[in-house]
């Protein structure tokens, strides 16, 4: 066998291993149980929220009003007196009684506690407003323009014309994607650890490294994992859409954001996402090797570098062509996150992502070196755990 | 069974820090034979298994395999070697017949084919209807007995076998000697190393015995026995007044203790006689049974790894 057939049988190992197609459809059933709980929930408030309330009115005013309509809301004059008026209410002829004591206050009676309370008071108050501007003779352009916001256009000047800001959904697309990220390293993290450690544990590396060279051995679970985690992030973005689609079903409206529609682009943070994982998992190779227990080894807490790179995407997402952005969106430990920011933005250069995944091929390849020379001796270390020095030994003598 | 060496290991020497885990070891496994390591724990027997499987390099000397028809070299191709690690080397949390056809891949098979052969071997060891269960639902026996396919399922010309009778009954271990055996007969040449020293005494054409990292005895049972003295082993169940330790005193026996079952084990001195002895007994004690036998490699083993113990100087006699 050569190392490519080996590469390919440890990979498809380490993926099946992992893959749980029914814990891939399961998430896929909770995706359509919660659209149909969120959207239906949604669809049923906002039906209420268009519905008439009647709602009768016993002025205490020298000159009650006529039936009039306040949004949703239909005001019908009643004689009174308020006893009377209230009996109809707890029949059921109206929502709610209301009293008006003076033109600012009114006193609303209803059987039960609604949540349109707050509404009605907007209404009365937007009613108050008019009645009062009316009352002064503004000319009906001016009121208008008395409603509207004043309009201002912001603009960074002494810069590159490119350089802007992200809009809400571009922003929305750079988080969702850099959480993405996020999810994917952390469930490939999570199998690589219990994988390493435990195979070290049960001595099974010893029986798989007599048959193939250690470097194999973990260049096939890289792969494997990596693949592992684009499918298991894959699969949560079409549960995502599922979710959505459930809406679109149920409400009519298509609410995902849909303006990043370039496949090209898609297809270089995809790429970029591939690649990342790969990279941090050939770290967290070369660290698990070391670990003789998982359960109690402070190096367990290597699992949260990844989050530093996350973090620093959301800063950029409010510069995304400052220069330190465009350095640190070059390095192997943070393109992953950060190039997808500045693609999204509009504001990387062509060469940018060539050069992102030349630096990260050469990185993952730099680890993955490390991490097999680590791994086949550390793999015979029980009951400790070897030092930096003794790994910056191993890996310059093997 | 051919004279040719499969393996050749010479002056070998493995030190972890300024411990020699590996201390100048020499021998060889012939094509076709059962050669047996045994030694007390610490004794270097997992550094050397390491070593013959490639995870590990000597400091000094050199090991070389002469099997599968190609040229002799410090490494087997993967195909021609089999290799059994002392705990349970297998994916718990995998069915059985896939971990099988893994570990046939990892050795160059075609998945049809070890599955085709892991069938064949799970039959033979009454675990057919297992074979789509995850190793973790089997009984310790059974997963030894999974993962002793695993190192075989390939057919190797060499196989390493680390302790295969782990966990194993007595009607399970009779079943691996009988497999042991037949694997034997068809070519393949095994080392093994295992604690079963009435197993081992069944099964190996020849033994070698380390203690400290270094040969204490070698050879075949035969052999071993000559060269350790050991002389012929007499059971003596006396009268209930009589007193053994007269028997140890005399010129002509090695030891003589009372075991648990009441009878005296004299073990006699090379060349010393069976009648000297019965005469003795017949003129001091009340006889009431006589069973005859030569030293069992348990004994020889025991002995020999007390004598290298007491051989070592204390820390107290060097300072």
């Amino acid at each position: 066998m050569n190392y490519w057939s080996t590469l390919w049988l440890v990979s498809v190992w380490e993926f099946q291993r992992y893959f749980k197609p029914k814990e891939q459809i399961i998430s896929i059933v909770f995706a359509i149980i919660g659209g149909l709980g969120y959207f239906g929930f949604k669809a049923h408030k906002e039906k209420q929220s268009k519905e008439e309330i009647v709602l009768l009115v016993v002025s205490e005013l020298p000159r009650p009003g006529s039936e009039r309509r306040l949004g949703r809301f239909i005001l019908k004059p009643d004689e009174g007196p308020a006893d009377e008026a209230e009996k109809k209410v707890v029949k059921g002829e109206a929502a709610g009684l209301l009293i008006q004591k003076s033109v600012n206050s009114a006193e609303l009676r209803t059987t039960k506690k609604v949540g349109w309370g707050a509404e009605l008071e907007s209404a009365l108050t937007r009613q108050r407003q008019k009645a009062l501007l009316s009352a002064t003779l503004v000319p009906a352009v001016v009121m208008s323009v008395l409603n509207d916001p004043f309009k201002l256009d912001r603009r960074v000047i002494g810069r590159d014309e490119k350089s802007k800001k992200l809009g809400k959904i571009e922003a929305a697309w750079a988080v969702g994607f850099t959480a993405l990220m996020l999810f994917g390293v952390f469930i490939g993290n999570a199998y690589l650890f219990i994988g390493i450690t435990g195979e070290k544990q049960s001595r099974v590396t010893e029986q798989i490294v007599s048959a193939i060279p250690a470097q194999v051995w973990i260049d096939g679970k890289l792969v494997g994992l990596s693949f592992l985690a684009f499918a298991s992030v894959l699969n949560l973005l079409f549960s995502i859409l599922v979710f959505f689609l459930v809406g679109w079903g149920i409400t009519g409206n298509w609410i995902l954001p849909m303006k990043i529609a370039d496949p090209w682009l898609m297809v270089r943070c995809l790429a970029l996402a591939l690649a990342g994982f790969a990279f941090w998992f050939a770290f967290f190779g070369m660290i698990a090797a070391t670990i003789d227990n998982p359960y109690n080894s402070n190096r367990a807490a290597f699992l949260y570098f990844p989050v530093l790179p996350q973090m620093l995407a959301f800063f950029a997402l409010s510069d995304p062509d400052a220069f330190w952005v465009r350095v640190v969106a070059l390095l192997p430990v943070s393109s992953t996150t950060m190039l997808p920011v500045r693609q999204i933005a509009e504001v990387a250069s062509w060469w940018e992502f060539p050069a992102a995944m030349l630096l990260l091929g050469v990185g993952i390849w730099i680890l993955r070196t490390a991490a097999g020379r680590i791994f086949r001796l550390g793999m015979l270390m029980y009951g400790k755990e070897p030092g930096l020095s003794e790994m910056v030994r191993w890996v310059r003598e093997t | 069974m051919s004279q040719k060496p499969a393996l050749k290991m010479e002056g070998v020497f493995k030190r972890y820090g300024r411990i020699p885990a590996v201390d100048g070891v020499t021998f060889e496994v012939r094509e076709g034979e059962i050669f047996a390591l045994l030694g007390p724990n610490g004794a270097g027997k997992t550094t050397l298994v390491r070593m013959l499987t490639g995870i590990t390099k000597p400091d000094e000397g050199s090991i070389q395999f002469s099997i599968g028809g190609g040229a002799a070299g410090d490494q087997p191709a993967p195909g021609d070697f089999g290799y059994l690690p002392e705990e349970r080397g297998v994916f718990t949390d995998i069915p059985v017949i896939r971990t099988l056809e893994f570990f046939g891949g990892l050795r160059g098979m075609k998945r049809a084919d070890a599955r085709k052969e892991g069938e064949h071997w799970l039959k033979r060891f009454e675990l057919h209807d297992r074979m789509g269960d995850k190793i973790q639902t089997l009984s310790k026996g059974n997963q030894q007995k999974v993962q002793f396919i695993g190192a075989i399922i390939h057919k190797p010309t060499f196989a390493i076998l680390d302790e295969p009778f782990s966990g194993l009954d007595p009607v399970n271990q009779d079943m691996f000697l009988d497999v042991l055996r037949e694997l034997r007969a068809n070519g393949m040449t095994i080392l093994l190393s295992a604690h079963q020293m009435q197993l081992v005494e069944r099964l190996a054409d020849r033994i070698l015995l380390l203690a400290r990292g270094r040969e204490v005895l070698s050879g075949t049972l035969d052999e071993i026995q000559t060269r350790s003295h050991a002389g012929s082993t007499v059971h003596l169940r006396l009268g209930a007044a009589d007193d053994e330790k007269r028997l140890a005193d005399l010129a002509y026996v090695q030891d003589a203790t009372r075991r648990d079952d009441g009878s005296v084990r004299v073990i006699l001195e090379p060349g010393a006689t069976l009648a000297e002895l019965l005469r003795f007994a017949a003129n001091n004690f009340e006889i009431l049974d006589v069973q005859t036998g030569r030293m069992s490699l348990h004994d020889i083993y025991v002995r020999a790894v007390g004598e290298d113990r007491a051989a070592q100087p204390t820390p107290e006699a060097v300072s």
